[in-house]
């Protein structure tokens, strides 16, 4: 599976409906998608290319542009391990509404990370099962009312 | 007939700075949730406050037995922002470390896998020839212990010192009779056997769905390891393979780590008769070119990712990473429907470390 | 004349008593004295009694402590005592008599706090019968054996109630699990034990011990002892039964809340109790006290004792421990057979040769 063919493929299947898929360097792809269009790339990429393995899902707080930015990344692997091809799918937020659709009914292993990330940035995810308390402590809410670390807006008290 | 709910830990001699939450119904466990964050740091945090160096030593504490390996991700992610090729002996040192990283992690698993089954004979053994052996050359090499920064954006800091070869070569041959005696001891040992075969099932299928990495992965009979899918610094020159069982059972996880402990010493052999001259960093600047990059190492625990984002200043603007323990998470399903007296056995199986999980 | 006598002696206590103006006072002192200078008090105080299984248990500890390390490469207590920690289990036991003994908060406190001293009673209790030669013995009963069970059937009951007397979930799962486990190897102990008194026609310890005079009952009856022996580490859940302890799953079982002075007084009764499991061994199947008479008898069968228990303690250094589930299962469906098997063999041998 070339690199350059998945782009053509994704440039002629999706057209306006996403960003210009683009290749970093080698083995890596980034596609910016809007949400309304996630669930249909999501599960486009993963029937044509069998990309099974979702690596990691990190947010990204661009304040300055009034948006977040969810990450995916996603990989192939097969008996015979994995594929060194990396699909990146990003996917902006509103960040005065963060919501986004959860990916975990395509790939079941975004369940952890999505929670992680909601927790961190705020972002909700629909269809999620199961948005709870993960990394921070149980009384967060309490001390940090409507704060989540990783945001730009969260200093740390030494800054 | 009604269950039973109680959490291991964080105050438990089987668990480790994290929870489990278990709920019994007889000697069954019905239902077995992890909860970590006992140890959360809010490293990503940190980091974005900090400058590219000064990171290296913040983010190698996230995992303290198998440092090599999340710092090399960082320096490859840097690196390849910079667009700077590292010298091939620097590459050829940085797999010397990550091997012997990975000997050290397996050794301090395989001694707690020993306590945690009863074995109290080989929780002293790993634990003593790791500290005799392992750690004693990585600190002729990198000045330190276990949290040594060795690795840098660049390269390595230091050079080889003279005659670490024929030392690491003498702790290596020492080893390789520990590890028949370990497989006499330990891994031969019937109750051991008994008590973790057909223990924690994990299919391929499975494995792959719910996107658990490294030995867990190879355990359930897939050949996932970055070093050979995706080479990184000197792994496409060098002769190795990986370890696959295709049971899935905490025997054949706990296996694979205990052949990797063999293949690394062989890697580590071969890194030193092909090690290159030349130099051992190149210079980098502090400031680093906007961009992103996605790095990947195999860590001792499975793959651990990279994602780095600079906004072209000496700080980054975004450090992610995807530790293998936080993507081992889901294999707590397993105890589900096992006996209590497994649930020690299987989660060692998964190696699972709660300070790389919080971060 | 013994040690006590002469103490008593040399105090000149009676002396004393004599003066006391109180008739009444003075017939009860002379009662305790005729007692303290009898030979039952020197027995159950210094030897075979108290004072002896103090010492032997205390440095069979010290051995335990010493052997494992040279087997997983450590040196071991080093200080107490100069040579080689030797006295480190008096120093470890005097370390948590000071310590505070804490108990939790919804727990049956009579209880709770009753069951280690019960468990230490029990222990020693069982000793009583065991003779180191033909006449130090405390109480040569006819039906030692039958005694010795009798007490032995006390102590997973005694494990429960320290769970269930904590109020807490795994002390409690201990408690249970030492409970099946006891009760299930139980069995198979006794079964074994049969062999013994069929050839011995005698439930008394002396009798038993004089019927191995030509062989050990362990040359006629292997299997039996093989039985007796994992029975008996069942028992003391030793490693690679120490299920209701298992650490890393519960957290030292039913033993888990307690501190200082009472996990003392158990831990010591465990110990007690490793003892007299060997002793038992040595009785029925290793001859006892039998030996060349050069030696006293007693150090035969010290001897012997220390060796059983020093091969238990050696499997804690090489096996990890067995899940619940196993051990039920070798119990009820491995050694039980056996043991019956072991009992018509006992009849077969009996036939034969006697």
């Amino acid at each position: 599976m070339n690199e350059a063919q998945i782009i053509d493929e994704l440039r002629d299947k999706f057209g306006e409906r996403i960003g210009t898929p683009e290749r970093l360097r080698q083995h890596r792809i980034v596609v910016t998608v809007e949400k309304e269009n996630l669930l249909d790339l999501a599960k486009f990429v993963k029937d044509t290319y069998d990309l099974n393995y979702a690596i990691s899902v990190s947010g990204i707080d661009y304040p300055e542009q009034n948006k977040f930015v969810v990450v995916y990344h996603l990989c192939k692997m097969s008996e015979e391990g994995h594929l060194p091809l990396v699909l990146t799918l990003k996917v902006p937020v509103n960040r005065q509404t963060p919501r986004t659709p959860s990916l975990i009914s395509i790939w079941q292993s975004v369940e952890w990370h999505e929670r992680e990330t909601w927790e961190l940035f705020g972002i909700e995810f629909e269809g999620h099962p199961k948005l709870e308390r993960l990394l921070l402590h149980e009384d967060w809410d309490e001390e940090f009312p409507n704060q989540f670390p990783l945001r730009k807006d969260f200093l740390l008290e030494d800054e | 007939m009604s269950s039973m709910y109680f959490s291991v830990g964080p105050q438990h001699p089987g668990s480790g700075h994290f929870r489990m939450k278990i709920t019994l119904q007889g000697d069954i466990i019905l239902n077995a949730e992890p909860d970590p964050g006992f140890v959360h740091r809010s490293v990503e945090k940190i980091a974005e406050t900090r400058e590219y160096l000064q990171n290296v030593p913040l983010i190698e504490r996230q995992c303290l037995s198998d440092v090599s390996s999340v710092t090399l991700a960082y320096a490859m992610g840097i690196e390849e922002l910079l667009g700077i090729e590292v010298p091939p002996r620097a590459q050829y040192i940085r797999v010397i470390m990550c091997e012997l990283s990975r000997i050290m992690s397996h050794l301090y698993w395989l001694a707690i896998l020993g306590i945690f089954v009863g074995h109290s004979t080989m929780f002293m053994w790993g634990f003593g020839d790791r500290d005799i052996l392992i750690t004693e050359t990585a600190e002729k090499i990198a000045g330190a212990r276990v949290s040594y920064s060795y690795i840098i954006p660049g390269g390595v800091r230091y050079d080889l010192p003279d005659g670490i070869k024929e030392h690491t070569m003498k702790t290596l041959d020492y080893f390789q009779g520990r590890l028949k005696e370990y497989d006499a001891i330990f891994f031969s040992n019937p109750i051991f056997k008994r008590r973790t075969k057909g223990v924690g099932v994990l299919s391929r299928s499975e494995a792959i769905r719910l996107g658990v990495t490294g030995p867990t992965l190879r355990g359930s009979g897939v050949r996932g390891d970055i070093r050979k899918d995706a080479p990184y610094a000197a792994y496409d020159e060098l002769d190795f393979e990986i370890p696959v069982y295709s049971e899935g059972d905490s025997y054949s996880r706990s296996l694979v780590r205990f052949r990797e402990m063999k293949i690394s010493s062989s890697i580590i052999r071969q890194a030193f008769e092909n090690l290159p001259e030349g130099d051992f960093k190149v210079k980098t600047r502090k400031k680093v070119p906007e961009g992103e990059v996605f790095s990947r190492v195999e860590a001792a625990r499975g793959e651990l990712a990279c994602y780095l984002i600079s906004d072209g200043t000496r700080k980054p603007y975004r450090l992610k990473m995807s530790t293998p323990s936080f993507r081992n998470l889901p294999g707590f399903s397993l105890m589900k429907g096992s006996m209590l007296a497994d649930m020690p056995p299987i989660y060692m199986s998964l190696d699972y470390w709660p300070l790389e999980t919080d971060r | 004349m013994n040690i006590i006598n002469i103490i008593l002696d040399f105090l000149n206590l009676e002396n004393f008593i004599s003066n006391i103006p109180n008739a009444e006072v003075q017939e009860l002192l002379t009662i305790v004295f005729v007692f303290l200078r009898s030979d039952l008090f020197f027995k159950i105080l210094l030897f075979p009694g108290i004072f002896t299984i103090l010492i032997t248990v205390a440095e069979l500890m010290w051995l335990e402590l010493k052997l494992i390390a040279k087997v997983q490469l450590r040196v071991g207590p080093q200080y107490a005592g100069r040579i080689g920690g030797i006295l480190q289990p008096i120093a470890d036991f005097i370390k948590l008599l000071f310590k505070e003994t804490i108990v939790p908060e919804k727990a049956s406190k009579v209880l709770f706090l009753l069951v280690p001293i019960m468990l230490v009673t029990l222990a020693a209790t069982t000793l009583t019968v065991i003779p180191l030669s033909e006449t130090d013995v405390i109480s040569n009963l006819d039906v030692g054996l039958l005694f010795t069970f009798a007490i032995l059937a006390m102590f997973p009951i005694l494990a429960l109630l320290a769970g269930w007397a904590s109020n807490s979930k795994f002390p409690f799962i201990g408690g249970i699990r030492a409970l099946f486990q006891q009760v299930s190897y139980e069995v198979p102990l006794w079964f074994s034990a049969l062999g013994v008194v069929i050839l011995a026609e005698s439930l008394n310890f002396n009798s038993i011990i004089k019927a191995q005079s030509t062989f050990w009952f362990i040359l006629l009856l292997p299997l039996g002892a093989f039985i007796f022996l994992v029975a008996v580490i069942a028992e003391t859940e030793r490693l690679p039964f120490d299920i209701p302890e298992a650490e890393t799953e519960i957290a030292s079982g039913w033993m888990a809340e307690y501190s200082g002075l009472s996990f003392g007084l158990i831990m010591l009764s465990l110990y007690i109790k490793l003892y007299f499991g060997a002793a038992m061994f040595t009785a029925l199947f290793l001859g006892g006290w039998l030996g060349p008479s050069i030696l006293p008898p007693a150090f035969w069968f010290l001897t012997k004792t220390i060796i059983v228990v020093l091969i238990i303690m050696m499997l804690r250094g090489v096996l990890p421990r067995f899940r619940l589930a196993d051990l039920l299962y070798i119990g009820w469906r491995r050694l039980l057979i056996l043991s019956i098997v072991n009992i018509f063999l006992a009849i077969t041998v009996k036939l034969v040769l006697f």
